[in-house]
């Protein structure tokens, strides 16, 4: 009986693998936007080990150079900014911390929110009400002068940047994980594991948070893109990431003076940060239409 | 609404201890060369001496009796400042959202109609396109191409209907894009109801049932998401009038941050929530306009 059951459960197991494959190379733009996600996380990874002193190099004579396949050969391809350096060995450099700010803060907002919001709905009554309260008072502190006050005490860098991003991302997550659990608090597979002498602890662990995981994540991944903008924007305002790190949001800024003469110093890096919000945006709308069961079967009918 | 005056005081009470954090205007205000003599003036002058517990007991008697205190930057009241920032803010916001509502009704709906149709795919992935593009790049393209490019557009300040075109088209992209999505799901469900059925069988107009039938149903979570759009743009939108030289609300708070003007914040803080608090109250009267099970409860 057990074991027919492992059995099926296998089969199912890799049958699902193989129909999301399909699904993937179905739709192209969800795969296009895959590609690129592996791609700028490859740049991340590799970026500034390899082309860390090109980023840096200046040059004089070839300042505010227009985008060319000239002497520079490859480097030259998206332009120079006015300091001469390559703005294609710059855009890959500051893909690490464009992407690790936006990935360490989301993913910490994210573990920490849920905790909170899945013990603010399973303890209800007071403490839950004192919960929600100091997470609506977050949620409408003005973000833009909680960075300037961590970046005044502490020192204006990318950890302090995760930090003040990961914090006021953490009321939504609360909310989120909070709503969750208020419904399956009520549920019947909850009262028979509490009637069976399961813990607190352990029913949340075991019944609670793997149930509201999956919603936690698919808002996530919306959210990963969100925090981006976030980042890019506080370091367009010159509050987030300082000089000589940078970022995308930070290239953009920087190119701001030169608007009139290089339009390109400000146009590549933009275009970065829009290209790998849209691939996130894409892909999760993408995963959350085949993760639904009812949505899955219209999709397989379309694209068969 | 117990609920959210506690909330309210709550904000109030953070943001002047964590505002004082940011350092003492006296650097700021005062040449470097200022003797400590005239720094010692300069902070009883602005009452910055007294223990911060004194200063927060001077700063609620004054509240409860609806005085922000003066701004230090211009000697006037805080209040006064903020209430002259405030409309030019809210008009940007109320054109920008009238214009996304209206567009991705007629885009979301049509988009609804023929689901996963070439349609539905263009205006699926438009409307991703503006939810995922930062406003401050889409705004330095645009000036890039029509100001400096082809001198159509002004590139920043205030006037007649030519300096809105710009800072409209970039605001507008982020709500379009998220109220698209919204329009296409609620009419999609509405459209599998059984009364559409009926509104066919008894030969109502492909139009009006789109519009009038559909649409009144779908209208709840259009308003909802519209409304949570819009108390967003309450706060200002910093980089767009920074960019463009509005003098908003956004570009005076950040203003205000950098020049430790702690009257002027807090004056903004409070503005700011207790118009986010009013504009519930307008949403839950549509509410009421839109659905009568709502109205008669």
């Amino acid at each position: 009986m057990t074991a027919i059951a492992q059995i099926d459960d296998g089969l199912i197991a890799s049958d699902r693998k193989v129909a999301y494959w399909h699904f993937l190379v179905r739709d192209p733009l969800a795969l296009i936007s895959l590609v690129w996600i592996i791609v700028t996380l490859v740049a991340a990874l590799i970026g500034p080990e390899l082309l860390g002193q090109e980023a840096v190099r200046m040059s004089l004579k070839a300042r505010n150079m227009s985008p060319r396949f000239g002497d520079g050969g490859w480097m030259d391809i998206l332009g120079t900014d006015s300091l001469g350096r390559s703005i294609l060995a710059r855009i890959i450099v500051a893909t690490r911390n464009t992407l690790g700010i936006a990935l360490a803060a989301s993913v910490s907002s994210m573990a920490l929110g849920a905790i909170i919001g899945i013990i603010a709905g399973y303890v209800a009554g007071r403490v839950g009400k004192i919960i929600m309260q100091v997470s609506d008072i977050i949620q409408s502190f003005p973000s833009m002068l909680l960075a300037m006050i961590v970046l005044y005490i502490l020192e204006p860098r990318a950890f302090n940047l995760v930090i003040v991003l990961a914090f006021t991302r953490l009321p939504v997550y609360i909310r989120v994980a909070r709503a969750e659990v208020l419904e399956l608090r009520e549920r019947l597979f909850v009262d028979a594991a509490r009637v069976m002498g399961s813990s607190s602890l352990m029913v949340i662990l075991r019944h609670i948070a793997p149930m509201a995981a999956p919603t936690v994540i698919t808002y996530w991944t919306v959210d990963v893109a969100f925090v981006m903008l976030s980042e890019s924007g506080l370091s367009f305002l010159g509050i987030g990431i300082q000089p000589p790190d940078i970022t995308w949001g930070l290239m953009v800024a920087n190119a701001r003076n030169y608007l009139e003469i290089s339009w390109w110093q400000a146009f590549f890096p933009g275009l970065m940060i829009m290209l790998t919000t849209l691939s996130i945006n894409i892909l999760s709308s993408w995963a959350r239409k085949v993760s639904d069961p009812l949505k899955r079967w219209k999709f397989k009918a379309v694209s068969a | 609404m117990v609920e959210s005056f506690f909330s309210l005081v709550g904000l109030v009470f953070l943001v002047f201890f964590l505002v004082r954090m940011t350092g003492n205007p006296a650097d700021l205000y005062l040449p470097e060369s200022a003797s400590q003599q005239t720094r010692m003036e300069f902070n009883q002058l602005h009452g910055l001496n007294d223990p911060i517990l004194v200063q927060f007991g001077r700063f609620a008697s004054q509240l409860a009796r609806l005085d922000l205190g003066d701004s230090m930057r211009e000697g006037r009241p805080a209040i006064d400042i903020v209430t002259e920032a405030y409309p030019t803010s809210l008009k940007l916001a109320a054109v920008t959202m009238i214009l996304a509502v209206l567009l991705s009704i007629l885009i979301g709906v049509w988009a609804a109609y023929r689901p996963a149709g070439p349609f539905d795919r263009v205006a699926t992935i438009l409307s991703l396109g503006g939810a995922s593009a930062p406003n401050f790049w889409v705004a330095l393209t645009l000036i890039s191409i029509f100001s400096v490019g082809f001198r159509l557009l002004p590139t920043s300040g205030t006037g007649g209907p030519i300096y809105w075109v710009l800072p409209v088209v970039v605001l507008i992209l982020q709500p379009f894009g998220v109220l698209v999505v919204v329009v296409r799901q609620a009419v999609m469900t509405a459209l599998d109801s059984p009364y559409i059925r009926t509104a066919r069988a008894k030969g109502a107009r492909e139009a009006s049932i789109l519009f009038v039938h559909a649409l009144r149903n779908a209208s709840l979570p259009i308003v909802t998401t519209a409304g949570t759009l819009a108390i967003g743009f309450i706060n200002g939108s910093v980089i767009v009038e920074s960019i463009f030289g509005w003098p908003g609300v956004g570009k005076l708070m950040i203003h205000s941050i950098l020049m430790r003007d702690f009257a002027v914040v807090q004056a903004v803080v409070v503005v700011t929530a207790v118009a986010i608090f009013s504009f519930n109250i307008v949403i839950d009267l549509i509410y009421a306009l839109l659905d009568p099970r709502i109205r008669y409860r």
